[in-house]
């Protein structure tokens, strides 16, 4: 992937949509593209989280564990991602994702971020405004 | 056609048709009914109440919509605007209903029933005046602040129609049809159904702009609401000096009224039928005048003199036929002039005139455009503010002043307060004259608060006016709110409780945040008590919780801060407490206690200070050396600065910044033979780094001819960290005889940054000659220029509706880069209307905002700015852009602006393209042919380019 595709895909991802494309720009070189075969598990629900994942190309199950048995919760497709609070804290995975079929992703890693965004703030305030848009939404909706 | 001429007529764009004409409508088809019901129960009551009991009438209407009034502010904060207002209109329909019903009941059956006609007349006034109020309210919740300043005229203008007609009705069905006026009643119930049909289309079809309800649920009461509402208006300038100037305006209203009612008409008429004659001419004529005003002249008054302005207009007309009347009634009392009836009559006219429509043409629409400068979701309670409380109050006042003077034999002590009519005739407008005077000078700190109001309205923070809740009442409820957070089981609730008290520096928490660190097992907590106490007014109090929290902590983090913060009191001696802690293995809290001692002025043992601190160092962890480092920097000793230079060149950027500040620190007074290597700092990656040179380059001279020591600061004032932008601003304010020359070329550049350029022009505008400020003018009109003209090309991007994967990042990038030439221009109307940054911060956020309403208040107050060129022309791009949105529009506003035809086209557009010189944008073009014609050949591109690929 050139690293205007990788551009491209952030500039996609509602995370980073709203950060300027010169932030994107600084965001993508610290994306790597990483394939996996279909049925790789990327992380286990429990497991500690510190990476986020774009699906570039195709598809994630997240799955749940009840009863020893795996409940199939949601299916991630191309320009969604996953286990965007990592970015932020080190809490553990609330759930489990496996690839279905071949699948590319965009990961960035929690601690390149936090380096990005000490030295380029502007990144982390878009952040915070991308968080706290979220948060009203919630509040609104649990108004509503 | 005949949209597009009365748009340019009544300035009205074409996406506003459908909301001006819809209210433009409500107010006609209510103002209809409304005539009907007002001339019909004003008859009917005078015929079976009589006109003595008028007086009673009117205190009722006061006192019922007094009432009213309260549970209106009380539903407001809870209700929908065009809720409300459909609301008042059905129960204005089935109260029609119900009168129309007990008219028929008395007229066929000839009962006696005259307090039917009595309830009928409070009735309809009540919710005519409630109506009047709360549409404003919804009119203005559905357009911006400049669009409602623009089009309030237009759109009231169905009010003067809309009884014009009724009236003329009305005389059709009473003198053509002769139908008894007690069964007319019900038109005020349709007028009112279609009203409510009305405000159905426009609740499905537009959406408002504003949001006029509170966004959080209120649980007061009516009374609790009244009681905070008073709280919010004590508080708010604008809504005292509204407040006055309202009270000014009924008092000298009704004592002008009185004197064309009673005295000058009554001289002229004596005969009831002539004068019934005359007023019924004078009607049509002021009425069609009104009119013509309103729709032609206000908007265009309000627009060229701002909202503030135009709210001087009034009281200065009311002055003006005032003197005249005074002038006038002298010289005839004093038999100067004699039985001039035509001047008389004149006076009488031109008086009626302003009282009567010109408040309806001039000073209703002005007055209700000051409420852009209150938060919508609070005009309910201030709108039932000043028409429920200060204009019943001023209108019993003045009533009863009138009632005073002219009727009653009152005396105080020696004075007779009985004038004669001919004293009244001359006194009355003295006393005009004095209130008017007054209105004028309300309304010049009425015209500064509503600028504030709206600029303030861009974005509101508690931080920003915390001197303001020092000083006023809200102080007591925030020390309330302060003390159930600190008792929190919430650490988050304590901690946020912490830093209010901080900032604010709220000494009356002393003893509880004392209380708090000697108590609290958490570090957070701990942290932020210590901080407090430090930031809080000094006081023994504080220095002994200190004191008290260093002698039994364990906390090795909470140590060093102890004592550090404890080291700002000199005259205290805890030195052999402090002594102890020089054993203790944490470095931070031995460099503090370290520090602690060695600056102590009764501490004698220094240079043992100095071997511990050399001692603890050499046997050290890499880890452990930044603390130490800071620490022997902190003694400021030049000795030990050959010791740390082999630390400059450590590995690990951390140690590399200690040393680099410890060695800054020791090198104090001799920084001028450091010059090269602190220079060098400033190409370090670490921002730390740079505020430490910047901070010690003061101390130097630079070269003056050297452009490379120069530049290396200058494009620091373009960083992102505000500490290194204010440094190194600081730095060149120091040195601006030497560096002013290179800061000119930066002035003038269009290729700088927009926050470099904005932080230049902030040390060199005040120096700009006046030829400098027009040249500085010109170019930031060319950045309009090349702002409208990427709008252009992101219109054509945009209709292309192309699949490319790039169509989304070239539609960003073409924003960005229009907002960049925007930003331009803002930084120049900054710098022309004598503003700051918080004024440019505010400006274009609230221009790039999605919400329509924070565009409109951005517009606003750029319209009220000193600097009237650029903002008109950036106003007029955003008032058209917003009507339609294609490249034609775009093309017409070129064309406005610029008086030339905007050559970008689908033909030429991607050379233009090329031509912003954009890489990104480059290599998105690029990207676009490769998926064309699948191949690539990166030789053709620039390494800039190149990088994207």
């Amino acid at each position: 992937m050139i690293p205007l595709e990788k551009i491209i895909v952030l500039n996609k991802v509602p995370l980073f949509s709203t950060l300027k494309t010169e932030d994107i720009h600084m965001i993508s070189t610290i994306a790597s593209e990483e394939a996996y075969e279909d049925g790789h598990t990327l992380f286990y629900e429990g497991d500690i989280g510190d990476r986020l994942f774009i699906v570039v190309s195709g598809e994630v199950m997240i799955l749940k564990n009840k009863d020893g048995q795996e409940r199939h919760l949601a299916t991630l497709k191309e320009n969604d991602f996953l286990g965007e609070l990592a970015l932020f804290d080190a809490e553990t995975r609330t759930a489990t994702a496996r690839c279905r079929g071949p699948s590319v992703f965009l990961v960035i890693e929690r601690n390149d971020m936090e380096q990005l965004a000490y030295e380029y703030p502007a990144i982390a305030f878009g952040f915070i405004k991308v968080l706290i848009s979220r948060m009203r939404s919630m509040v609104l909706n649990q108004r509503g | 056609m005949i949209s597009r001429f009365l748009g340019n007529l009544l300035a009205i764009k074409p996406n506003e048709w459908d909301g001006v004409l819809y209210f433009f409508l409500v107010l006609l088809v209510f103002s209809f009914g409304a005539s009907f019901a007002r001339s019909i129960g004003m008859t009917l009551l005078v015929q079976h109440l009589g006109g003595d009991k008028l007086p009673i009438i009117f205190i009722s209407i006061d006192l019922a919509v007094m009432v009213g009034s309260i549970l209106y502010a009380h539903y407001t904060k809870k209700t929908n605007g065009v809720t409300i207002l459909r609301f008042f209109l059905l129960s204005t329909t089935g109260f029609a209903v119900v009168i129309q019903f007990l008219f028929f009941i008395t007229s066929f059956n000839n009962l006696e029933w005259p307090w039917v006609y009595g309830f009928f007349f409070v009735g309809f006034s009540f919710f005519y005046i409630l109506i009047s109020i709360h549409v404003g309210s919804v009119i203005a919740s559905y357009f911006t602040a400049v669009q409602v300043k623009r089009l309030t005229a237009v759109i009231n203008a169905g009010l003067p129609i809309g009884g014009m007609l009724g009236g003329s009705t009305l005389i059709v069905f009473l003198k053509i049809f002769h139908i008894q006026p007690q069964h007319l009643i019900i038109v005020l119930g349709w007028a009112c159904l279609g009203a409510f049909g009305l405000l159905h289309l426009i609740n499905t079809r537009l959406s408002p702009v504003r949001v006029s309800r509170a966004e959080s649920k209120s649980h007061k009461n009516p009374f609790d609401e009244l009681v905070a509402a008073f709280k919010y208006i004590i508080n708010s300038k604008l809504m005292i000096f509204m407040s006055l100037g309202l009270m000014l305006f009924v008092i000298g209203n009704k004592l002008l009224e009185y004197q064309y009612q009673t005295i000058i008409y009554f001289d002229i008429y004596p005969n009831a039928t002539q004068r019934a004659s005359f007023f019924a001419t004078y009607e049509v004529f002021a009425n069609l005048i009104w009119l013509i005003i309103q729709l032609f002249l206000t908007s265009r008054i309000i627009l060229t003199l701002g909202v503030g302005a135009s709210n001087l207009l009034y009281p200065a007309l009311s002055a003006l036929v005032a003197l005249a009347l005074f002038i006038f009634f002298y010289l005839k009392f004093s038999g100067q002039i004699q039985g001039d009836m035509l001047m008389m009559l004149i006076l009488g006219m031109t008086t009626q005139f302003v009282n009567q429509e010109m408040r309806g043409a001039l000073r209703t629409p002005a007055n209700n455009l000051l409420f852009n400068a209150i938060p919508p979701n609070l005009w309910g309670i201030n709108k039932a503010f000043l028409n429920g409380i200060v204009y019943p109050f001023s209108t019993l006042m003045a009533g009863t002043f009138l009632i005073i003077i002219a009727e009653a034999q009152f005396s105080i002590g020696s004075i007779d307060l009985f004038w004669t009519r001919e004293q009244q005739s001359y006194l009355l407008p003295s006393i005009v004259l004095g209130t008017s005077i007054l209105g004028i000078l309300v309304a010049l700190p009425q015209w500064s608060a509503y600028n504030q109001g709206v600029f303030g309205l861009l974005n509101r923070e508690l931080f920003g006016r915390h001197s303001e809740i020092r000083a006023s009442g809200r102080s007591h409820a925030l020390k309330g709110v302060l003390d159930v957070k600190l008792r929190s089981d919430d650490q988050y609730h304590v901690i946020a409780a912490l830093e209010m008290i901080r900032v604010l520096r709220l000494g009356y928490f002393v003893t509880q945040v004392g209380e708090l660190l000697l108590k609290t097992q958490l570090f957070q907590v701990k942290e932020r008590c210590i901080n407090t106490l430090a930031a809080l007014p000094q006081s023994s109090a504080g220095i002994n919780f200190l004191v008290e929290a260093l002698k039994s902590e364990q906390n090795a983090e909470a140590l060093p801060l102890l004592l550090k913060n404890l080291a700002q009191f000199k005259t205290l001696n805890i030195n052999e407490l402090v002594e102890k802690f020089l054993t203790h293995p944490a470095p931070k809290v031995l460099v503090e206690a370290c520090l602690f001692l060695y600056n102590h002025p009764l501490y004698q043992a220094k240079s043992d200070i100095e071997k511990k601190l050399l001692t603890r160092l050499q046997q050290a962890q890499v880890n452990d050396f930044p603390v130490y480092l800071q620490g022997l920097g902190e003694l400021r000793q030049r000795y030990y600065s050959d010791l740390i230079l082999p630390y400059l060149d450590c590995p690990q950027p951390q140690v590399r910044l200690a040393a680099f500040t410890a060695y800054v620190r020791m090198q104090e007074g001799y920084l001028q033979q450091h010059k090269t290597r602190l220079l060098e700092a400033l190409q370090s990656s670490d921002k730390e780094m740079k505020i430490v040179a910047l901070r010690a380059l003061k101390e130097c001279t630079l070269d003056e001819e050297s452009e490379i020591e120069w530049t290396s600061i200058i494009s620091l004032l373009g960083a992102k960290d505000r500490v290194l932008v204010n440094e190194s601003k600081e730095l060149l304010r120091l040195s601006l005889g030497s560096c002013k020359g290179l800061l000119y070329q930066q002035v003038f550049s269009t290729e700088v940054p927009v926050q470099q350029r904005f932080e230049v022009l902030s040390l060199m505008y005040p120096r700009l000659t006046e030829e400098q400020k027009r040249q500085l003018r010109d170019q930031a009109d060319l950045s309009l220029k090349q702002f409208v003209e990427i709008n252009g090309l992101l219109r054509l991007h945009l209709a292309s509706k192309s699949t490319s994967k790039v169509y989304d990042l070239i539609t960003k990038i073409l924003q960005e880069i229009a907002e960049n030439h925007l930003l331009q221009v803002l930084t120049v109307i900054t710098f022309a209307a004598d503003k700051n940054l918080d004024f440019f911060q505010r400006i274009s956020r609230g221009l790039f905002s999605t919400s329509r309403a924070n565009q409109g208040n951005a517009l606003e107050v750029l319209s009220n700015a000193e600097e009237k060129y650029l903002s008109a022309r950036i106003l007029k791009y955003f008032e058209e852009e917003r009507s339609t949105g294609d490249v034609q529009a775009i093309n017409r506003i070129y064309w406005l602006l610029f008086d030339e035809v905007l050559k970008t086209n689908d033909k030429n557009q991607e050379m233009q393209l090329i031509a912003l010189n954009h890489d990104m944008l480059k290599a998105c073009l690029f990207y676009v042919e490769m998926e064309k014609t699948q191949g690539i050949n990166l030789d053709q591109l620039d390494q800039k380019v190149r990088q994207f690929f």
